[in-house]
This record gives structure tokens, sequence and C-alpha cells, in this order.
């Protein structure tokens, strides 16, 4: 679609060479900067004007300053989130697996397990997060909930891959006569790469997310513990440093499976 | 694919049975949009069925673990939620809840659709607003809910901000593709026949953008009730959030069960609504290409 806009926009330019390429940089990229700029002065106007001198909404350089000088503490709650997050991803992928294998061994049951994970997806997070900590000791609700939250999409992702058809591979093995097993991990497993780098944009910062309200409901250490501090404290710079903090955390994963996405170019589709 | 969109295209007496055939694809029901009110059912059964496979996991969890003090069956949930002694309180704190929500999805919808019309319209407007909105949807609103909680203080205005701003990335980026995708034709037709650009808006691109909105707001529920929630619980002090919360607080363990079941009961209803008229106006609404 933006490829089609930019080969449209091209001819259009009265530029020429390398003057040209500059002007189609100005015309791709120059609104969204533009809107971009408007938006940081914005919000340091409005930071300047805004009830609360500061303690509401801080100006972007005091977020900026907050980010450096509470680095030492925001780094190790950063890693346990990250660790727990992680863990529980693990936990997420490996139920997620085990069903799609199910529903790649028995077809029938491939409707019932999308049924009954579709409720688990239902679960409104915030509703059951007290639940985990009545039963669970302290880091287990921060992993349960970065499970729960992930098994759904990573599920859905997995079995639309294992399970498409692919002719010519079964035909290949109906004349060569090649087991289930073999069959399942030469042609189905590879073949469903693209679905698995979709499940991990997904899951990679849903985890994160699941790990974090956890963290808001109890816990010693964590993003989400020193979020609700921050918020405590009324310690805005803090507060939108850690927000900054995670977003950038969870475009990391995007990229990082974008990387991933081009190493293996059968993936392209993906990054399209 | 190429015959169905012929005998689509051919009459009306066989897009019944290409219609059908397309919601095999899909695997929900026979027979779709001729019968609504059979595929609502079947919608319904398919969401309340699962979960009493889950409430029968609970109650095998209940009577294999006697001596945990804090769980409850499912059996005195279900009896809470029908008869007991706070459950006008639970009805209050679900009405709060669900109204945030419904408003919430209402704003966000709207500024959506406004938007997606602005940005499909221009291209020069899309390079500038695509790039803002898809870094403001990288950003996990559930984790920055404190910093909205600051901005926006701590009344019910927190739990709509929170909703919407769930909702309306994922609204937003469904519209302006369905708007995009089955547009193009159509669209030029439009043009060339001397449609003005508010007719087009309404006539062309507004009807492909229904089924993507109804797909993302049917993914985005969970998220945004769980977002209403949160800023109930560390926020506003209302709501169902609060009920389950204070219900903890005060040892009383089957209202904490009974209100779970109950959130959890409709967010599955809602879910299983959404999930209906997706299938219900997706049939409507789509438009059939002649090749892919």
């Amino acid at each position: 679609m933006s490829a089609s806009e930019v080969t449209a926009a091209r001819p259009g330019l009265p530029l020429a060479g390398l003057g040209r390429r500059a002007g189609w940089w100005v015309v791709r990229y120059g609104p969204a900067a533009l809107v971009l700029a408007a938006f940081v002065l914005l919000w340091n106007w409005y930071a300047g004007v805004a009830p609360g001198e500061g303690r509401l909404l801080p100006t972007p350089a005091q977020v900026v300053t907050a980010l450096g000088d509470d680095w030492n503490i925001i780094q190790p709650a950063l890693l346990v989130t990250l660790g727990s997050a992680g863990r529980g991803l693990a936990y997420g992928a490996a139920v997620a697996a085990a069903f799609a294998v199910l529903a790649v061994a028995v077809p029938p049951l491939r409707r019932p397990i999308a049924r009954q994970l579709t409720i688990v997806f239902c679960l409104p997070l915030a509703a059951i997060a007290p639940l985990l900590f009545l039963v669970l000791e302290l880091p287990g609700p921060h992993v349960a909930l970065a499970a729960i939250s992930v098994v759904f999409p990573i599920y859905i992702s997995l079995a639309q891959g294992l399970t498409a058809r692919h002719e010519e591979w079964e035909d290949l093995r109906a004349v060569t006569g090649g087991g289930r097993g073999r069959y399942f991990c030469s042609v189905q497993i590879p073949a469903s790469t693209r679905e698995l780098l979709v499940a991990a944009r997904i899951a990679l910062p849903t985890a994160v997310l699941g790990t974090t309200l956890a963290e808001y409901f109890g816990g010693a250490r964590g993003i989400g513990v020193l979020m609700i501090n921050s918020l405590a404290q009324l310690n805005a710079p803090r507060a939108y440093a850690l927000g900054i903090v995670i977003t950038l955390v969870c475009a990391l994963s995007f990229a990082l499976v974008e990387l991933v996405a081009r190493a293996l170019p059968w993936t392209e589709e993906l990054t399209r | 694919m190429s015959q169905a969109t012929t005998t689509g295209a051919a009459g009306t007496t066989t897009t019944g049975r290409v219609r059908r055939s397309r919601a095999g694809a899909t695997g929900t029901a026979r027979s779709q949009s001729d019968r609504p009110l059979r595929l609502l059912a079947t919608e319904l059964l398919a969401g309340i069925g699962p979960l009493l496979v889950l409430m029968l996991l609970w109650q095998v969890v209940y009577l294999t673990l006697p001596e945990n003090q804090f769980l409850r069956g499912p059996l005195e949930a279900v009896e809470f939620a029908v008869s007991g002694e706070n459950v006008g309180e639970l009805a209050a704190a679900l009405l709060s809840t669900f109204t945030m929500l419904l408003a919430g999805y209402l704003i966000a919808v709207l500024v959506a659709l406004t938007l997606a019309s602005v940005v499909t319209a221009s291209a020069a407007m899309a390079r500038a607003i695509m790039p803002l909105a898809v870094v403001l949807g990288v950003v996990p609103v559930i984790v920055i809910t404190p910093v909205v909680i600051m901005l926006v203080g701590r009344g019910p205005a927190t739990s709509i901000t929170v909703c919407v701003m769930i909702t309306f990335f994922s609204c937003f980026i469904s519209i302006v593709s369905g708007m995009r995708s089955a547009a193009r034709g159509i669209d030029d037709l439009a043009a060339v026949l001397g449609g003005s650009g508010w007719r087009r808006l309404v006539s062309v691109r507004l009807p492909s953008s229904v089924p993507g909105l109804i797909s993302a707001s049917k993914l985005a529920l969970p998220a945004s009730l769980s977002g209403v929630i949160l800023t109930e619980y560390i926020a506003t002090g209302e709501g169902i959030g609060t009920f389950i919360n204070l219900a903890r607080a005060n040892y009383r363990y089957v209202d904490m069960w009974g209100g779970i079941f109950v959130v959890v009961l409709l967010s599955v209803l809602a879910y299983s609504l959404l999930g209906f008229l997706e299938v219900w106006l997706g049939d409507r609404y789509v438009v059939r290409r002649s090749s892919r």
C-alpha cells in the first residue's frame, strides 16, 4: 500500500538526482516528523501551564532526567519483571504448544480446544489477579498472569500454522510412504515458522503486560510495584520514565521479531 | 473462489449457497445471515459450553483441596450471584463497570471512525497521522494506567479514558484497512460516476469498515474490561474491581468468587454477542472480490 503511494509521489516532484531523493524523504516522513514535533511541543507547553506544578504532568526534559537519575532503581526492577514475564511466557508457550500438537494429532478436537482457550482469553485479567495472590506464593501470580495472557494468541497462531494443508507434500508422502511423525517434523513444523513469528510478536509484549498488571496487585519488586509507588508519592517524572521504559521494551521485542523474520526469507509476508 | 464469485454475482437466488459455503470455511454454523436467531444461539452456546467445562474443573479442584481456606466452589458462587445478601451491591458494581466500558467503546469507535475517514481521504494526512498512531499503539495502556490516573484524576473519566485508549488503536487500524481494502475499485468507480467525497465515505468506505470494526472490538474486549477493572481497583473505588477487592480484604470469599464468576460470565456473553455480530454483519457488509 505505502509502496504504491511512494512510487506515485516520486515522478510528481520537480527535483532531480540527489535532490529528488531528499524530496522523497521530505514527502514521505515530513508530515510524521511535523506531527511528532508538534506533539512534543504541545506536551512541553501544557506541562508548563497545567495545574499541579509538574507533579501530575512533567515536561519531557524532566522525564528524560528522571530516566537517567533513577536508572539504578529502574534497571533491577526491569530485570525482575522481565524474569517473571520470561518464565510465564515459557509456561504459556509450553501449554499452547501441547494443545497445538493435540489439535494436529486429533483433528476433531481442534474446535473444542479453540473454544476452550477462547474462554481463557475472555477472562478479565484484572478480575482474576486477586485470586492468584490468594492461591500462589509470591512470584507465582506474576508468572501465572503472564502465562495465562499468552496461551490463547500462541495457540491460535501455532494451530493455524501446523494444521495448514500442503497438498504437494501430502502427495509426496503418500508416494514415498513417510510416517506421520516424520511428516510433522519435516513439513508441518518448518512450514509454520511464519505463524511462530506472528505468535512471538504478539506474545512477547503481552507477557510483559501480564506480569506488570499482576505487580499492581502486590509484590516486592518489579516495574509495576515501582509504578504504583510513584503514583502514591506523586513522583510523576519517574512514572512517565517507567512508562517509556516499558514502551521501549515492547518496541524492542517487535524489532527483534522483525529482525528474525528478515533473517528467514520465506517468512517475508510477515514484514510486508 | 472464482466460482463462488460468479454465482454470487449471478443473482440473489444463489447467494444463500455462497454465504453458506463461506461460513463453512470460517466454521461457525450451517445457515448464517438468513437465520440470525439461530446463529446467535450457536454463538452463545459456543461461549457457555466451555465456561461449564471451566466450572467443572473448578469444582474438581475445590473437591481435591478441602484444606484450602480461600477456595469456594462454583455452586456457592452461583448461589451467591442468584440470591446472596450482597447481591444488590454486586449488581450496582457491575452496572457501573459496564457503563464505563460502553461509554469508552462508543467514544473510541467515534474517534476512530472520524480519524480513519480523514486518513483514507488524504494521503498527506495519512502520512502525518499513521506513524503517530502506530507509535501510540505500541504504548502498553495497562502499564501506563497510573500515569493516566495522574493526568485525569480519580473519577469515572479515568476508567473511560483507559478503555478508550485500549480500544481505539485496534479499531482505528481495522477501520483504515477495511476502508482501504474493499473500497479501492468501487471507490474509484464512484469517483468516476461523480460521487462527492462525503457520499463516497458514507456509501462505500463506511460499510466496508464494519466487519473489521466488529472483530477489533471483540478482540479488544477482555483487555478493555481488564483496564476498567484495574482503574477501579487502584483509583476510582467503584465498580466490580473494588467489589472483588473489598470482598477479599474483608474475608468474604464467597462474595469474591461470586463477583469473579459473574464478571467472567458477562465477559464471555459480551464476547459471544460480538462474535455473532461479526459473522452476521460480516456476511452482509463484506465485499466479494473477483480475484485475490
